[in-house]
C-alpha cells in the first residue's frame, strides 16, 4: 500500500529553486533513504511533509489524504512524527516531560508519564529520566529526539541526520534502534550523510541533486550509478562517510 | 468526593504544601495587629496577582506588561454592577472575569496571529492597558478620571463583601480567592494543557511537530491568566470601596502585578507568593527605615522619594544577585 505521495513538489526561497518538480511514492513498512549534497533541498522536503513550510506548487497525500498546506500540529496526528536536524528538546524540561507531551496527546497524565517511560526506556534514556534535556550529551539528545518521535506511535517517521556527531559505537546503537522501529511496521524516510547506514538500513534510496530528484531506486544501483557518484558520492564513493 | 481524590491523586505532595501555607495563612489574623493585617491583605493581592500573572508571563513565556488591562476590568464591572445593580460582588466578579479572558484571547489572538514575540507582545499589551485607561477616563457613565464610589452600606455583608474599617474579614475573602487561583494553576500545570504550555514556551516548532495546537495553548493561557487577575481587580475595588482609572488601568499597577513573580521566581507555582510576601515587606520596611530610622541613620529622617530610592535599589539587587528569583533558586538548589 502507498502511505505517502510527493507529487511535482517545487518550492523556491527569494528566487532560489529549492525544490523542483519533486515526486516519489512511498511503501507502507519501508525504510528509504534520501541522500544529495548539502543545500540539495532534502530538508526543506521534510520540512514540506511535516507541514512547516508550504510548497510553491505539488501535492503531498497522506495514506490517501491530501495533507498539503495542513500546520504541523494535524499532520502529526495524522501520523507522521519526525526530528530535528539540529536537535530541538524541550531544553527547560525533564525528559520524562520531554516525552511526556507526545504521550500525551492519547492518553490522560497517568497513562501518558507510563508510555513515556516505556519509550525512554527502549532508547536507553532510562537513568537521565529527571535530568532536565538541556544537560544530555549529543549522543543523548539524538535519543531524546528519536523518543519523542516513536512516543507520538506514528506510521511514517521522518529522521533528519539522526547519526550526525555521534561517534561510530553510538550510531550502531541508534542504527539498531531504526531497525527495531522498522520491524515494529513504522515506515521511515532518512535523511543521512552515513552512507555506510543508509546503505545497512534502506531498500530503497532517493538522490536529490540541486532541488530535483537524480535517482530512485535500491541502494546498489543507485551507488553505481555515474550521475549520483559525479554529483555526490565522488570517485571512492566513501568521501562522505565522515 | 471523586472530584476531590482526583484532585488529590493529581496534586499529591503539592497538595500537603498548599493546605498547610493556607492553614497558617488562615491563622495570621489572630497574630496581626490593624495595621498589619491591612499589610496582609496587600501581600495576599500582589500573591494572587502574580500568581496569575505566571501563568502567561513564566508558564506561557508570553511577557505581558499590560496585566492592568484585566485587573482593571474585573474592578470595574464589578464595582459597576454593585452600584447599579446591588449585584453582589462574588456574582460581579464572573463577568468580569470572563469579560478579561476574552480580552485575553483577543490581545493572544492578534499578537500570536501576527507572530509577535517578546518585547513586541510587550507593548501591544501595555498599549491595550493605556487604551483601556484612556477609554475609562474619558467615559462619562463610569465617571470620568472621577472613578466610581462603592455606596457604603450598613453593618457588614458577606454577600456584598463589605466589612467595617480593619476587619480580618476582608483578609479572609481575598485568601480564599488567592487559594482558588493557586488551585486552579496548579491543577492546569499538573494537567495535559499545562504539559503543553511548557513545551510551547520551550519550544514551539518541536512543540508543534509533537502535534500540539500552538495557537490553541497560548490563547488558553492568556484566557486563564487575565481571568484570574481579573478576580483580583474585583476583591481590589471592593477593598478601596472606590475606583478609578489610575487606580484600575495604571502603567504602575501592570508593574506591580509582575514584579512579585520575577522576584519570587516565574515558572513555579510558590515564587510568586514568596516574591509578593518579599516585595511588600521590602516597601514597607523602607517606608519605616525613612519614617523612623534608628539613631545612626537619623539623617534619613523624612526625606520623602528616600524610601522608594531604596527600594528600587534593593529590588535591582535581588534581581542581579538571584536573576532566577528568590524562590526560584532555593529549589534550583535543592534539586540539582
Amino acid at each position: 500500500m502507498i502511505l505517502l505521495t510527493v507529487q511535482h513538489i517545487s518550492k523556491a526561497f527569494a528566487g532560489l529553486q529549492a525544490l523542483e518538480d519533486v515526486s516519489f511514492d512511498l511503501e507502507e513498512g519501508g525504510v528509504v533513504g534520501l541522500i544529495g549534497p548539502n543545500g540539495a533541498g532534502k530538508t526543506t522536503l521534510f520540512n514540506i511533509i511535516a507541514g512547516t513550510i508550504r510548497p510553491d506548487k505539488g501535492r503531498v497525500l497522506f495514506a490517501g489524504t491530501d495533507i498539503t498546506g495542513w500546520p504541523p500540529h494535524r499532520i502529526a496526528h495524522q501520523g507522521i512524527a519526525r526530528t530535528f536536524q539540529l536537535m530541538r528538546p524541550f531544553p527547560g524540561l525533564t525528559v520524562l516531560d520531554n516525552v511526556m507531551v507526545a504521550t500525551l496527546q492519547r492518553s490522560n497524565v497517568r497513562e501518558a508519564r507510563a508510555a513515556a517511560q516505556a519509550v525512554i526506556e527502549r532508547v536507553g534514556l532510562e537513568r537521565w529520566q529527571n535530568s532536565r534535556a538541556a544537560t544530555l550529551s549529543t549522543a543523548g539528545r539524538k535519543r531524546l529526539e528519536l523518543a519523542r518521535a516513536l512516543a507520538l506511535k506514528p506510521r511514517l517517521l521522518l529522521l533528519d541526520e539522526v547519526l550526525a556527531g555521534l561517534t561510530p559505537t553510538e550510531r550502531a546503537t541508534v542504527i539498531d534502534m531504526v531497525r527495531t522501529i522498522h520491524d515494529e511496521g513504522i515506515s521511515i524516510l532518512l535523511v543521512e550523510h552515513v552512507m555506510s547506514a543508509i546503505m545497512a538500513l534502506s531498500q530503497r534510496i532517493l538522490v536529490l541533486h540541486h532541488g530535483k530528484l537524480l535517482a530512485d531506486g535500491p541502494p546498489r544501483a543507485v551507488t553505481q550509478d555515474q550521475r549520483v557518484i559525479d554529483a555526490y558520492l565522488g570517485e571512492d564513493g566513501l568521501h562522505v562517510d565522515a | 468526593m471523586n472530584a476531590v481524590k482526583g484532585i488529590a491523586a493529581r496534586l499529591g505532595r503539592d497538595l500537603l504544601v498548599f493546605v498547610v501555607v493556607i492553614a497558617l495563612l488562615a491563622l495570621a489574623p489572630l497574630f496581626l495587629t490593624r495595621f498589619e493585617l491591612g499589610i496582609a491583605v496587600q501581600m495576599l493581592l500582589f500573591a494572587l496577582l502574580a500568581v496569575a500573572w505566571n501563568v502567561m508571563g513564566g508558564y506561557a513565556g508570553q511577557f505581558s506588561f499590560g496585566h492592568a488591562a484585566y485587573f482593571g476590568i474585573g474592578a470595574y464591572i464589578s464595582a459597576y454592577l454593585v452600584i447599579h445593580g446591588g449585584v453582589s460582588p462574588w456574582v460581579g466578579m464572573l463577568p468580569g472575569a470572563a469579560l478579561a479572558a476574552l480580552l485575553g484571547l483577543l490581545i493572544g489572538y492578534l499578537s500570536f496571529h501576527y507572530g509577535l514575540k517578546g518585547v513586541f507582545f510587550a507593548l501591544v499589551t501595555f498599549a491595550f492597558a493605556e487604551m483601556l485607561h484612556l477609554l475609562t477616563t474619558n467615559l462619562s457613565p463610569l465617571n470620568g478620571s472621577t472613578g466610581l464610589n462603592i455606596p457604603l452600606i450598613s453593618g457588614s455583608s458577606w454577600v456584598m463583601i463589605q466589612f467595617p474599617l480593619g476587619s480580618a474579614n476582608y483578609y479572609y475573602v481575598i485568601l480564599l480567592l488567592l487559594a482558588f487561583s493557586l488551585l486552579v494553576v496548579m491543577l492546569l500545570m499538573r494537567s495535559r494543557p499545562g504539559y503543553f504550555i511548557n513545551a510551547l514556551r520551550e519550544d514551539e516548532e518541536a512543540a508543534a511537530a509533537l502535534g500540539i495546537d500552538p495557537l490553541r495553548y497560548k490563547l488558553l493561557a492568556s484566557a486563564i491568566s487575565a481571568a484570574l487577575t481579573a478576580l483580583g481587580g474585583a476583591f481590589y475595588a471592593q477593598y478601596l470601596l472606590y475606583i478609578n482609572p489610575d487606580l484600575a488601568f495604571g502603567a504602575t499597577v501592570s508593574i506591580q502585578i509582575l514584579l512579585p513573580a520575577i522576584l519570587g521566581g516565574v515558572r513555579t507555582i510558590w515564587g510568586p507568593v514568596v516574591g509578593a510576601f518579599i516585595i511588600t515587606l521590602l516597601g514597607q520596611a523602607t517606608v519605616a527605615l525613612v519614617h523612623t530610622p534608628p539613631p545612626f541613620l537619623s539623617a534619613l529622617a523624612g526625606r520623602s522619594g528616600l524610601d522608594v530610592m531604596l527600594y528600587g535599589l534593593v529590588l535591582i539587587l535581588i534581581i542581579v544577585l538571584v536573576p532566577q528569583g528568590i524562590f526560584g533558586a532555593i529549589r534550583a538548589r535543592a534539586r540539582p
